[in-house]
């Protein structure tokens, strides 16, 4: 139990103390090493690992219904990433990816998904010219079985398997972030737009970014949080300028923020579920968490490394291992503007909407 | 290596166009500006020839390599003398002062700063021969490092301060007092025992000569600070580990360890006891501007690889043509801009008060002795005893007051917290804007931003140079700000 757990449900606490007992057991002593050199095999034993504790399936259908699913997704990703957010994120990207196959391939028989015997990776998509659809990041790609490709806001979603001759790879070596998870650029090739796609409706686009952001919110929640434990533990033990670095008022500012960005994160996140849970849409209030979160595990990570001094800037000590985390949490799947820029375009969507159903906007909240 | 005149003014027009504060540098000292365009178009002729053809690949193999060294790139910088652009013109020498190296320091680290830190470090190591005004040793190991420059032999110097339970400790007299200090000196019969082990220094595994400070009395370490010179392969130094880096991979810093270690007196920069005043804080003024302009370099390099991102089309789309790119460009031109004035005016302010010194009568009368003199054993042995060390420090301390250096140091403090602030601010916006982008630009922003979070640390934290700002500039003179406050207020 850490901050900002005091209000969980038992069901809540169970999933995290499941999560916590994986991530301490199997993820903590390896986590520099898979961030360092990810060995595809050191990858799929953990991915089953987690596939056995039902973190690779957690908004499957099976799982026990959406809400069971959203704080096992938010909650277990958040477990994980506070030990390596580059494992977390392939956990996430093969989760949408599933979420996706299930809905879109509906007889299909998903269980080695489920069971981490197989694995799925979510391609957050461009449309290049006609022909191509395009990711620049896919978490996960390298080395999954199956890739979705979705282009947010369009009417069509395209699992291919990896052996698919219109699939191109390209692994993405030593990116600064997210090398856990085996990222992967990916193109895939229709002849014409909607070849091998599979329709789906705007609400589904709408629910898989919603996954996808509420994840990546979570998983910089969990930066946070490492970033505010080692750097505490850290400043009660070094010594600096006449008293322990935590004597310091500025250092104790420091951490101050990181248990303040703990806080609004984990209200965003639970805002962005309890508006998911009521209204079924919640993409501006996913990306208002996925902001929020990511920017303060980076300002975290930052004064987490300052804290560590020296020490923070090695790997060995792996601080540093943060700030390079939370910078792809911050521009992954896309900039960070652009995600300020679609909250600002739903938000007059909504005010227009409410004022023809007679809403009284003060009441409604955003 | 020769440039040619007409490249010298165009690079001196491109100074000026971007630093109208150097204006005067030109019209009170034309030589002087054109040493300082020479010098500037040297680092950007060995960055894009030398630098920029291996910088991402030598990166990637530092990565799993951490203890190579590019010897090599060093090697091709010595025809453009940068290993000796500090050092006086009587040894042979450029003669440069901060200004000129804060601005060599930003062309390099604009295409990577690790080879920059090189450079930077092996600077560091020689400054406190410059400010203690050891000419012994100007004599002994500048010489040396100019000669075998020209020959095409490097000879890398290095500087140790941190130690592992003290960084920003032994940076300002104040956290001396109370540091744990595990490095210890001990006099002995004509010398002094070291024991103990210094960090993060860079350079360190692969310099000749390595100036260290170290307390003679651990009890008593302000007092007690002292500066020596050791050389690789003395008895009991070794170099146990070389540390791996999130950036800055290139410039290895190292672990130095010390087991009864025999450093013979004359190896004591000036005397016992003066190494942090006025020794560190002389070096930390010469070195925080230079590492504001590294910091500056930095955010130049990442907003040069971004601007070339922008203007690519994506979708028949430029990124330029959005505004919230064209909104990131200014804001990062803004930054950069600002943090070269502070790094620009802080090197102005130390060289107004060393440069007197170090262009001294009679100090130049110095290089009229002839070579066959200044290399004796006589001479030598003269500049090295109490009373020529007293000689040369009563010189320094003549055209170099203590509030001058004050105030340098506190420019100094300022031009590097704000560098380090801009590298990170500029190459952090500049990733947030590339999103999910993979691309050529992205690999050298990616580096830049690993590599810019090091100038925040190094060089004392910004969290230290804001005290030691807020000591030499505010704390001090606070009843004299406050009396001249409450009568505006009145």
């Amino acid at each position: 139990m850490g901050l900002g757990d005091e209000l969980l449900t038992e069901e809540e606490r169970a999933i995290l103390e499941t999560v916590s007992q994986f991530r301490k057991k199997e993820l903590e002593n390896v986590a520099l090493e898979i961030d360092e050199t990810p060995e595809p095999e050191k990858i799929s034993d953990l991915f089953k690992s987690a596939a056995s504790i039902g973190m690779c399936s957690c908004l499957s259908c099976a799982s026990g219904g959406a809400s069971a699913g959203l704080s096992e997704l938010t909650l277990g990703l958040r477990e994980i990433a506070y030990a390596s957010p580059g494992f977390a994120v392939l956990i996430l990207s093969h989760n949408v990816a599933l979420l996706a196959l299930e809905h879109t391939s509906k007889d299909a028989d998903l269980g080695a998904f489920g069971r981490g015997e197989k694995r799925a990776a979510f391609a957050a998509s461009i449309l290049k010219g006609e022909g191509t659809l395009e990711a620049g990041i896919v978490p996960g790609g390298w080395n999954a079985d199956v890739i979705v490709f979705h282009v947010f806001d369009d009417a069509f979603v395209y699992p291919v398997e990896k052996t698919d001759a219109r699939l191109k790879l390209e692994k993405i070596e030593n990116p600064l972030g997210f090398r856990a998870s085996l990222p992967a650029r990916a193109w895939l090739s229709v002849a014409q737009h909607v070849e091998g796609g599979t329709e789906i409706s705007s609400e589904f686009s709408e629910t898989l970014q919603c996954a996808l952001l509420l994840g990546l919110a979570s998983v910089a929640s969990g930066i946070t949080r490492r970033a505010l434990d080692v750097s505490h533990s850290y400043a009660k033990e070094r010594y600096q300028g006449g008293d322990y670095i935590i004597g310091h008022e500025q250092m104790r500012i420091y951490l101050a923020e990181m248990a303040l960005g703990i806080q609004i994160s984990d209200a965003a996140i639970q805002h962005a579920k309890d508006v998911w849970m009521k209204r079924g849409q919640a993409l501006s209030a996913c990306k208002a968490a996925k902001c929020a979160a990511s920017r303060f595990a980076m300002s975290s990570a930052l004064n987490g490394v300052q804290i560590h001094g020296g020490y923070g800037y090695m790997r060995d000590y792996g601080t540093e291992r943060l700030m390079r985390e939370a910078k792809y949490c911050q521009s992954y799947p896309k900039a960070e503007q652009e995600e300020l820029l679609d909250i600002v375009g739903i938000f007059p969507e909504r005010v227009a909407s409410q004022r023809a159903a007679g809403r009284d906007l003060c009441k409604g909240g955003f | 290596m020769e440039i040619p005149s007409g490249e010298i003014r165009l690079a001196g027009e491109r100074i000026l166009s971007e630093f109208p504060m150097l204006e005067h540098f030109n019209r009170s000292n034309s030589k002087a500006f054109e040493n300082i365009a020479k010098t500037v178009k040297a680092c950007a002729d060995y960055g894009r020839r030398h630098i920029l053809p291996v910088a991402l690949r030598l990166d990637e193999k530092l990565k799993d390599e951490h203890d190579y060294f590019p010897w090599e790139l060093v090697r091709a910088a010595l025809p453009y003398r940068l290993l000796s652009l500090i050092i006086p013109k009587i040894v042979g020498g450029q003669g440069g002062l901060a200004v000129l190296f804060s601005l060599a320091m930003e062309e390099l680290c604009a295409y990577c700063p690790g080879v920059g830190n090189i450079i930077g470090a092996h600077a560091l190591g020689i400054a406190p021969l410059l400010v203690c005004g050891s000419i012994t040793y100007w004599e002994k190991i500048l010489r040396e490092i100019v000669c075998e420059e020209k020959k095409g032999n490097p000879v890398l110097m290095a500087a140790a301060v941190t130690e592992p339970s003290a960084g920003t400790d032994v940076e300002e007299p104040n956290f001396l007092k109370t540091a744990r200090l595990t490095m210890s000196a001990k006099k002995v019969k004509g010398g002094y025992v070291l024991n103990g082990r210094k960090c993060f220094i860079s350079n360190g595994s692969v310099a000749k000569y390595i100036v260290l400070c170290s307390a003679t009395d651990k009890s008593r370490p302000l007092e007690t600070w002292t500066t020596f010179i050791i050389q690789k392969g003395m008895d009991g130094f070794t170099v146990p580990r070389v540390e791996i880096k999130m950036g800055q991979r290139v410039c290895p810093a190292a672990e130095l360890s010390f087991e009864d270690c025999f450093v013979p007196e004359e190896n004591v920069l000036s005397f016992e006891g003066t190494g942090m005043q006025p020794g560190t804080l002389l070096l930390l003024a010469a070195s925080r501007a230079p590492v504001g302009a590294i910091a500056t370099g930095i955010a130049r390099g990442a907003y040069e690889w971004f601007l070339r991102w922008a203007n690519k089309s994506r979708n028949g789309v430029k990124p330029a043509s959005r505004q919230r790119v064209q909104m990131a460009l200014a804001e990062m031109k803004t930054r950069i801009q600002v943090s070269r004035w502070t790094y620009l005016n802080a090197a102005m302010s130390f060289d107004s008060s060393m440069g007197r010194a170090m262009s001294s009568t009679l100090l130049r009368s110095l290089g009229l002795i002839p070579d066959s003199i200044r290399t004796s054993e006589i001479y030598l042995n003269l500049f090295n005893s109490r009373l020529g060390k007293r000689v040369s420090g009563s010189i320094l301390s003549l055209y170099a007051r203590e509030d001058e250096i004050t105030r340098a140091l506190a420019f100094a403090s300022l031009a590097k917290a704000v560098g380090g602030d801009t590298a990170m601010h500029v190459t952090s916006l500049a990733l947030e804007q590339l999103g999910s982008d993979i691309c050529e630009e992205r690999l050298w922003i990616e580096k830049a931003f690993r590599d810019a979070k090091l100038t925040q640390i190094y060089e004392g934290t910004n969290q230290l140079n804001m005290l030691t700002l807020f000591a030499a500039e505010i704390g001090k003179n606070l009843r004299v700000e406050m009396g001249k406050l409450k009568e505006r207020h009145v």
